[in-house]
């Protein structure tokens, strides 16, 4: 079971993260702040979350990285995170089938309270 | 402070090369360490190193449970690897690697320390070098629990000298229960 719950987890995270660098480029630091931010507190993550779902999107294409120097204050360039026309892509097809997913899924889990096949 | 939680998380994670380098650069990128902050504000913002290293391995995929034998100089859950900036003939003269939870770490230096290791010096769980200590061992000295040598010392030991509980030599056999002389 804790199995189960862990790959809909990363499943789920994967395709918040390619939704959130559909909005803009980003850093590890704020796609963690605006995860929390968006999901009201249920995705508070830590950075052992976070980086190995960037690494499997990287790896897959469907992300790039790249180095930018933010300003004067920090010297340290940040390293950004910007989706790809590959990711742009997929993220439009993993929605299509998560949509139609989650509305069977919901189906039968209201059945009872539709009152079907009880 | 900042290097040395990145460290502790490394040492805690059983994974290639690649991926530690990888989350070494990212945790550098990421963990701020401002003047005034230490040690505890560290563990205070991001938890301690070994739950850090967990769930990395744990969304990496990496298996927490390990089926395979470990041969080692330590069987501790933090690996610890150190090689000497000097080098001799692009040797490292010191290295030393061992322990984690998982795989066999390879020591290979002038002198090398590991669970598995190749030098000159040489001290491993299974060990080869001219001279050689080890569980297992090969050199032109050797000595260990089972030591194979020009000249071997161990329980069981094998070479063209060979001094052990059960031996067998070439040239001179000093031993307990058996003569195996050729």
């Amino acid at each position: 079971m804790a199995d189960i719950r862990k790959q809909i987890k990363k499943g789920l995270l994967e395709i918040a993260v390619l939704d959130l660098l559909l909005e803009d480029d980003s850093y590890g630091y704020v796609i963690i702040q605006k995860l929390k931010e968006y999901s009201d507190g249920i995705f508070d993550l830590k950075e052992g979350t976070l980086y190995p779902i960037l690494y499997r999107l990287e790896d897959s294409k469907y992300i790039e990285s790249y180095w930018k120097t933010m300003n004067e204050l920090r010297s340290k360039p940040r390293k950004y995170y910007k989706i790809t026309n590959e990711g742009r892509k997929v993220f439009s097809e993993i929605l299509e089938d998560y949509n139609f997913i989650t509305g069977g899924l919901n189906s039968i889990l209201n059945r009872r309270k539709e009152g079907k096949g009880v | 402070m900042k290097e040395k939680y990145i460290n502790e998380v490394l040492s805690f994670l059983e994974a290639d090369r690649k991926t530690k380098k990888r989350v070494k650069e990212d945790l550098n990128e990421i963990i701020e360490f401002k003047t005034d902050d230490t040690y505890e504000t560290l563990l205070k913002r991001h938890g301690d190193p070994e739950s850090m290293a967990k769930d990395f391995m744990e969304n990496l995929d990496i298996p927490d449970e390990y089926y395979g034998i470990t041969i080692g100089l330590s069987r501790r859950k933090r690996s610890f690897e150190y090689k000497s900036k000097r080098k001799i003939m692009g040797i490292p003269l010191l290295h030393v690697n061992m322990g984690g939870r998982y795989k066999n770490k390879v020591a290979k230096g002038i002198v090398a320390i590991g669970d598995i290791s190749f030098g000159i010096i040489s001290i491993g769980g299974i060990s080869v070098g001219l001279i050689s200590l080890g569980g297992i061992s090969a050199g032109l000295l050797a000595i260990g629990g089972v030591s194979a040598g020009l000249l071997s010392i161990g329980v069981i030991s094998v070479g063209f000298m060979a001094i052990g509980i059960i031996s067998k030599s070439v040239y001179y056999a000093l031993h307990l229960f058996s003569s195996l002389n050729i």
